[in-house]
């Protein structure tokens, strides 16, 4: 990683092939970065460890017996086949950007990289694209990575009216037959009471559940500086107002719905990541990983 | 009415349209900010919107109100009322009165006019009125300082006439803003009597007069002008077998609309010699050139008489023919290339006495002696006496062979003596190594091409030898030969210069003679040992004429000047200067040396009179009154008054700004930080 700068967001989304996006990106921190937390029955041995009851003898390491006179047990690096789901936000809203690039854009590259990354795992990567239905679903499967690039780099267009999360990710979770990682990536523009209802669908099935919060930078400053008319993207409401009248007060509310979702996500023990568009997508990723306790998957 | 000194501030009103405009963008703005979710603007209060818009429109309001009283009050309001109502208005009026007493003022009926309108403006005061009276041409002479005495002012005005000289109006204005300045009566004017000359502008807007001060313009001008004049003459003097002749050429002037014939008469002496009938065109000139005309022994007086008009001043123009620069000069000197290099030019032209013995009589009127090889007994002891007093007294000598056999006290005019005579004749003579190119004398072939001192070939000369006891006798060496020997030095005595030649210039000893650069050699050399000047053909009204020469300084002698019109002035030993005030001949003579005539005319431009109308002279005068408007202006009490309406103004513009920057204040304490 050292030497290597961080990309713009605003620059590296500019590119189409979100498959390059995504190996630029990936490749470029993932060496080393991490590996599985898994060890078991694998070609590539990890490390000993003493016998224990219950353990299999076929792995019992006979001439290190011979040597020690104690037995050990070998343990190889787990084969992963864990199941991989990205929910990705398509609505309106996620079309909004201050900074050169929009939410849509930004989540659209991380959901890339998420993808690569968990293929480069040999992880079931699926996708599933939403407003207030799921507009693309591609279920996580092996050898799909193509088919989610494809599709991340042809989103259809939403519908009108403001998008919902209850209806598409009840529906998710209806559809997956297995335990897995669901990443969520949506700016959440619902009260946190609805949208945490909606997420713990998820982990109906034992699913871990990741929310990746994605906001643009001005909507957590409000940084206008003009009177004028605020044009809701998703319902077209107009709101005339004062900016500088009312950003203590915006800002506030922001940040209680902020505070008020990782509280109620935490408490269901979803994790609550936020993510603004000006920071690179590396950051962006490692924050994501870290924070999923470093060896957390992908 | 009000009406507004300087309008033109009133544009800083568009300045105006900038906040609307960015007003009207903001507006604009508003119906295009698209954002992506509003649901937590829609939960705040709308109130904040609306008292944002009133406090913007309050400081807007301000802001504008407070630019256009600035606008306001830098157009300078004000109430005018109408001329003459002077009496009408309280407190006293301090008013000077300056009257033109110019030349162009004696242009036919204009002067009375001048007169009765000065009157006008002093009787038209009140009696607690103060007026003062000033008369100006170039100069401004105060007559009557400012006192409520009107009958004193008037019983001036009566003894008051027109002069020769030029106008400006600009002196005038200074004495009347520095007697004003000393003033309390709460209104000011200034009353200029004028023909109202267009070139006499000069300067006058530089002049501050003190706030509130009105300069109130009454112009006396003719209605229809049609002046000639001469505006200049040149002068070829020539020679006719003995008798000198001269040919005068004038260049006239007219202004006037439509052409007209005229007389013109060429007097020289005080003869009329020649008339020419001449036809000026319409606004235009013409040069009129005379026949030859003989001209008396020495200076004589010329004049060019027009045929009279309206300003009969200019009429008459006076010069002086036979008396430009010549240079009297006493020639011993058997070799003829000197003598003939003295007959040849006209700057200076020579007037040479030649003698083959020198008498003391001959150095009389003279300001050169040249002298040559002259036998011993040339200079007798008493012409050698006389000729030493001749140079202590400012006289030259040039001597073109070394200076051997004089007697007396005339041997010691150099700080040494001319010994043996060295021969060169082995090497094909001696040549200049050394001349002073930076001497006064020698200065003009510094830059000279042409003029190659080093061919000059010397075959014998004499060694100068210095005086040891006398230490340098500020001799100056202005050539050497190439070995080293001094070939021409210069040496003061007394009030006069001798400049000596090592070697005689005969054309046979040296071959200096034939050289190309001897003619004006000779000619510098008499012109710088003589000190000679040249002398003007005229001088104008108002310039200075210098009496005395090197031969009669200022600082010895007092002086005599006698004015065209009579008037004797004597001059004090140590003054050298007359300022020339009249047009025509003056007299003048310093100690014992000849009189001198000059010859003066009235300044040219005085004879321009193209003149600026009433309005055109108020508007050109209104930067000198800078704070004040050219045309009578009266408030109650005027300037308390005008200063009333600026510092309300001023007063009006402060709280405006005050206000705003409370609003301004308020407006940012609600905004978020």
């Amino acid at each position: 990683m050292r030497g290597r700068p961080l990309l713009d967001p605003a620059v590296v989304l500019q590119v189409k092939d979100l498959s390059f996006v995504a190996r630029s990106v990936v490749d470029g921190f993932v060496a080393g970065q991490h590996k599985s937390r898994h060890r078991g029955a694998s070609v590539d041995f990890a490390e000993h460890r003493p016998y224990s009851a219950g353990d299999d003898i076929r792995r019992i390491d006979w001439r290190l017996f011979a040597r020690t006179d104690r037995y050990f047990v070998k343990q190889f690096e787990a084969d992963s086949n864990a199941s991989f789901l990205i929910a990705l936000d398509i609505s309106k809203s996620m079309r909004f950007g201050s900074t050169g690039v929009t939410k849509l854009d930004y989540a659209r590259g991380l959901a890339a990289c998420l993808a690569y990354l968990a293929n480069s795992q040999k992880d079931r990567v699926g996708l599933m694209m939403f407003d207030r239905e799921i507009r693309e679903f591609i279920p996580p499967r092996g050898g799909r990575l193509e088919a989610i690039l494809r599709a991340l780099d042809a989103i259809p267009d939403p519908e009108s009216g403001p998008g919902a999360l209850a209806l598409p990710l009840g529906r998710a979770a209806e559809a997956s037959r297995r335990a897995g990682v669901v990443v969520l990536l949506s700016d959440l523009y619902e009260e946190p009471e609805t949208a945490v209802d909606a997420i713990r669908a998820l982990q109906y099935r034992g699913s871990e559940v990741v929310v990746l919060h994605v906001l643009d930078p001005a909507e957590r400053t409000f940084p206008f500086e003009d009177v004028s008319t605020f044009e809701d993207l998703e319902t077209g409401e107009l709101v005339p107002a004062d900016p500088e009248k009312i950003r203590a007060e915006y800002r506030a509310l922001i940040e209680a719905h902020i505070a008020g979702l990782r509280e109620k996500l935490g408490r269901d023990r979803v994790q609550h990541v936020l993510m603004e568009t000006s920071t690179p997508l590396e950051t962006a990723l490692r924050h994501f990983l870290r924070d999923r306790g470093g060896a957390a998957r992908p | 009415m009000p009406s507004l000194l300087s309008p033109a501030f009133l544009a800083g009103l568009l300045a105006l349209v900038v906040p609307i405009l960015v007003h009207l963008r903001m507006r604009e703005r508003r119906t295009s900010q698209p954002f992506p979710s509003l649901m937590f603007v829609r939960r705040i209060p709308h109130k904040s919107l609306r008292r944002r818009t009133l406090q913007n429109l309050l400081l807007f309001s301000a802001r504008a109100l407070a630019l256009s009283i600035l606008c306001l009050a830098f157009a300078r309001p004000f109430f005018p009322v109408e001329a003459g109502s002077a009496a009408a208005l309280t407190g006293p009026l301090g008013r000077v009165v300056a009257l033109d007493v110019s030349a162009s003022m004696r242009y036919e009926g204009v002067f009375p006019r001048a007169l009765a309108e000065a009157e006008r403006a002093i009787r038209e005061l009140q009696p607690s009125d103060a007026v003062g009276l000033l008369l100006f041409s170039d100069v401004a002479q105060g007559l009557v300082p400012p006192s409520t005495d009107h009958e004193r002012a008037l019983a001036a005005l009566r003894r008051v006439g027109a002069g020769a000289r030029s106008t400006r109006y600009a002196p005038a204005l200074e004495l009347a803003s520095e007697w004003l300045s000393s003033l309390r009566t709460t209104r000011r004017d200034v009353v200029l009597v004028t023909d109202g000359q267009a070139r006499a502008l000069a300067g006058a807007a530089d002049v501050a007069l003190p706030p509130g001060v009105v300069v109130d313009v009454r112009s006396v001008a003719a209605p229809t002008n049609d002046n000639a004049t001469v505006a200049d003459v040149t002068v070829e003097n020539l020679t006719e077998g003995e008798r000198p002749v001269a040919i005068v050429s004038a260049r006239l002037i007219h202004q006037g609309p439509s052409p007209r014939t005229i007389e013109v008469t060429l007097e020289v002496a005080g003869r009329s010699v020649e008339k020419k009938s001449v036809t000026l065109p319409a606004s235009g000139a013409v040069q009129v050139r005379f026949n030859r005309a003989p001209l008396p022994a020495g200076p004589s007086r010329g004049r060019i008489l027009l045929q009279a008009d309206a300003l009969r001043d200019d009429d008459s123009f006076a010069f002086l023919l036979g008396a430009g620069g010549e240079l009297r000069v006493v020639l011993i000197d058997p070799s003829p290339y000197v003598s003939r290099a003295l007959e040849i030019g006209e700057q200076p032209a020579f007037d040479v006495l030649r003698r083959t013995t020198l008498a003391p009589a001959d150095l009389a009127g003279r300001s050169l002696v040249v002298l040559g090889e002259a036998s011993s007994g040339a200079i007798g002891a008493p012409a050698a006496a006389a000729l030493a007093a001749f140079v202590r007294e400012g006289g030259g000598l040039l001597a073109t062979a070394p200076l051997v056999g004089l007697r007396g006290e005339a041997a010691a005019l150099l700080p040494g003596v001319f010994g043996d005579t060295v021969s060169r004749l082995a090497d094909r003579g001696a040549s200049l190594g050394f001349v002073d190119l930076d001497h006064p004398a020698l200065f003009v072939f510094k830059q000279a091409r042409g003029f190659d001192f080093s061919r000059a070939r010397f075959l014998q000369y004499r060694l100068f030898k210095r005086d040891a006891r006398v230490k340098d006798g500020g001799l100056k060496v202005l050539a050497r030969f190439d070995d080293g020997q001094d070939a021409v030095i210069e040496a003061p005595f007394g009030r006069g210069r001798v400049v000596a030649f090592a070697s005689p210039l005969d054309g046979l000893t040296s071959d200096l003679p034939v050289q190309p650069l001897f003619l004006p050699l000779i000619h510098e050399l008499a012109r710088y040992v003589s000190a000679h000047q040249d002398v003007p053909l005229y001088y104008r009204v108002g310039g200075a004429f210098e009496v005395g020469s090197s031969r009669y300084p200022a600082a010895l002698s007092p002086a005599t000047v006698v004015s065209p019109s009579g008037r004797k002035q004597t001059l004090a030993a140590g003054v050298s200067a007359v300022e020339l005030e009249e047009p025509g001949f003056y007299e003048a003579a310093r100690g014992s040396g000849p009189p001198a005539s000059v010859a003066v005319n009235i300044d040219t431009a005085e004879s321009d009179l193209t003149m600026l109308d009433q309005e055109e002279m108020e508007a050109a005068l209104r930067p000198a009154a800078a704070s004040s408007p050219p045309v009578r202006v009266a408030t109650q009490p005027e300037d308390g008054a005008r200063q009333l309406w600026w510092r309300v103004a001023l007063l009006s513009v402060a709280l405006l700004l005050a206000l705003e920057a409370v609003l301004g204040a308020a407006r940012g304490q609600n905004a978020p930080s």
